[in-house]
């Protein structure tokens, strides 16, 4: 082979703008770190530093006792939480994006197939059967598989435009669910299930915990990544299902495993987090903006301005005010003045 | 032996036949126009032949094959849709859209190369559209459009091109270069069909025409043999003379129009090439 076509295989050259994700990672591992110092209980950057460094080399460079106390808050509290933003706000955004591609629609979010609604209902069924904590987080995640489990159901219940009758079906498969939690909230303890229902609806991560955490990392960073790897298919199928289709694409097949994917990972924010909206919509919106609609690009940059954005919203919801204030609140808050703004741009056309 | 065969294919949606019992074939090389009225089942004739939709009864052979045993990379290969013309939602730069038609020829885990895209470039030179390669695709004409999908589907590998009505929406001025532009691929050796509303498009440039009613054949042949008076009137309801210009250079004249103009009688210098009597 000679240089040319080496050259040929090695390099990618539409992807011209890959120093982005580059600059966006070092941003996000910056602003991991500032996060880490920020809290009532303040510590330096210098020795988060020197704490990592011996996390990772086991060279002792801080006293014993300042170690443990560090590890405490750093590793038990802060850690956990932190990395629950930057993985939920990384799922939240890439499947999202993956959805307006997919609906071919740039004003989708990733509970268009009812998966938010449905895993809110199974999170609050948990807590109603108080079957331990594990169990709200099982019934949560179940929640939301069935939900879309629905939704796809009904779209297949007929021929028709698939799109359209799986958007019919999102629509039913989400109020179905809303009608049942309401139904749920109506029959909890008032005193006690009720506003544990209710403020877990609101969304926030203060009950993020190492364990919970590490668990949910595996199946979120592998639906990312399963996401990824058919950027390319998803940029053939926001044109339409037949050009997919006479492009070679098994269509129905890919968009099953992108529904599952994008799912898996949704409902695990709400296993995580609870309800925490608008940030599938706009963050995609701000990735295009970027560098443009093609996936293969967008899809990484969506991931690492989601994990940036809810770290930095995560660290406003419990810094700003003594005590903490919903992260949802302050993601719609966000979102929605945004969302009006992009409005004026999606009716161009750029999305 | 025929490049592509449609034999005595049917298709419903429902209860309702849209395709019934049709048969045609065309030859490579040919450009192949379908003729008929909306609703005639012209695009689902398409969809059956680019194997999208599997016909209810009957098969579509490519290459001597049913259409069915092809794997639909392999068969995207060798047959390229046009699709009509839309809006897009995002806006992909031209290239982007282009460099799609290399997905049939990619494994799953393999991207785009340079190559790829170096293939993608000259489909887009080959058409003489190169300057729009880095254009967004939802800001182009379209025209322009139309064009940088004939590309993709020249990136595609394909040598057989099916095209859903490509001249609807585009202006006089770019209706007539995609013509040029197909009659060109066409004296090149790739096949086409497409379906048009325009008898006029049919006589400028096509080699074949298969004419539809109700999901049949009416006529099938040479333009010069088929889009006659009689057949156009079978197919429209409408009066329609086809007149020779020049040597070799027909146009269809609507009569309900002419009389409307000028006494047919008195001024009539031409004699209507094709056909006579009455509708």
């Amino acid at each position: 082979m000679d240089k040319a076509a080496i050259l040929d295989r090695l390099t990618v050259p539409s992807l011209n703008r890959l120093w982005l994700p580059g600059f966006l990672l070092v941003l996000l591992l910056g602003t991991v770190t500032v996060s880490l110092s920020l809290g009532k209980y303040p510590v330096s950057i210098h020795e988060i530093l020197l704490f990592l460094r011996q996390q990772v080399t086991g060279w002792p460079a801080l006293e014993a006792e300042r170690y443990d106390l560090l590890r405490n808050i750093l590793w038990e509290i802060r850690a956990p939480r932190i990395a629950a933003a930057v993985l939920i706000g990384a799922a939240l955004s890439t499947s999202g994006a993956a959805f307006q591609s997919m609906f071919i629609n740039p004003l989708v979010s990733p509970g268009l197939l009812g998966v938010l609604p449905g895993a809110s209902c199974g999170a609050a069924l948990g807590m109603l059967l108080s079957r331990g904590w594990f169990g709200v987080q099982l019934c949560c995640f179940a929640g939301g598989l069935l939900a879309v489990a629905i939704a796809v159901g009904i779209a297949r219940l007929y021929r028709g435009d698939r799109l359209l009758m799986l958007i019919l079906g999102g629509i039913i498969s989400g109020s179905l669910f809303t009608s049942l939690l309401s139904i749920v909230k109506y029959l909890a303890d008032p005193y006690d299930t009720l506003p544990a229902i209710v403020y877990w609806l609101m969304g926030g991560l203060s009950l993020a915990d190492s364990h919970t955490v590490l668990w949910i990392s595996v199946p979120v960073v592998l639906g990312i990544v399963g996401l990824l790897v058919m950027a390319r298919y998803l940029n053939v199928l926001s044109m339409g299902d037949e050009e997919a289709g006479s492009l070679g694409v098994n269509v129905s097949l890919i968009r099953f495993w992108l529904i599952f994917f994008a799912t898996v990972i949704s409902a695990m924010t709400v296993v995580v987090g609870g309800l925490i909206g608008w940030v599938g919509l706009i963050i995609p919106h701000i990735g295009r903006m970027l560098v443009g609609p093609d996936n293969r690009i967008l899809l990484p940059v969506s991931a690492l301005l989601g994990g940036l954005y809810l770290v930095v919203v995560d660290d406003v919801s419990r810094l700003l005010l003594d005590i903490e204030i919903p992260l949802g609140i302050i993601t719609a808050l966000i979102g929605i003045p945004f969302f009006i703004l992009v409005l004026k741009n999606a009716r161009k056309g750029w999305g | 032996m025929a490049l592509l065969e449609a034999q005595n294919i049917s298709f419903g949606y429902g209860g309702r036949l849209v395709l019934d019992n049709l048969s045609f074939a065309i030859d490579k090389g040919s450009l192949v126009s379908l003729l008929g009225p909306n609703g005639c089942g012209k695009t689902t004739l398409l969809k059956t032949l680019l194997g999208l939709l599997p016909a209810d009864g009957g098969e579509v052979r490519f290459e001597g094959r049913p259409i069915s045993s092809y794997d639909r990379r392999e068969l995207a290969r060798r047959v390229a849709y046009v699709p009509q013309i839309h809006k897009a939602a995002f806006a992909y730069r031209a290239l982007d859209v282009v460099l799609m038609g290399r997905l049939p020829h990619k494994g799953f885990w393999s991207s785009y190369h340079r190559r790829d895209e170096r293939l993608a470039l000259e489909a887009l030179d080959k058409l003489g559209i190169r300057h729009l390669s880095r254009r967004p695709y939802t800001e182009i004409s379209g025209g322009e459009r139309q064009m940088v999908l004939i590309a993709r589907a020249l990136c595609q590998g394909a040598h057989t091109f099916i095209l859903d009505e490509p001249a609807n929406g585009l202006d006089y001025g770019n209706q007539i270069k995609l013509l040029d532009q197909l009659a060109t691929l066409s004296g090149e050796g790739y096949t086409f069909v497409m379906s048009t509303h325009f008898p006029d498009h049919v006589l400028w440039v096509a080699s074949q025409v298969v004419m539809l009613r109700d999901g049949n054949v009416v006529a099938e042949g040479p333009p010069d043999a088929v889009v006659t008076r009689q057949n156009l009137c079978r197919l429209y309801q409408a009066e329609v003379e086809v007149w020779q210009l020049l040597e070799n250079f027909k146009i269809c004249v609507p009569q309900r129009l002419r009389s409307r103009l000028c006494d047919c009688e008195k001024h009539d210098t031409h004699r209507p090439v094709l056909g006579a009597g009455r509708c």
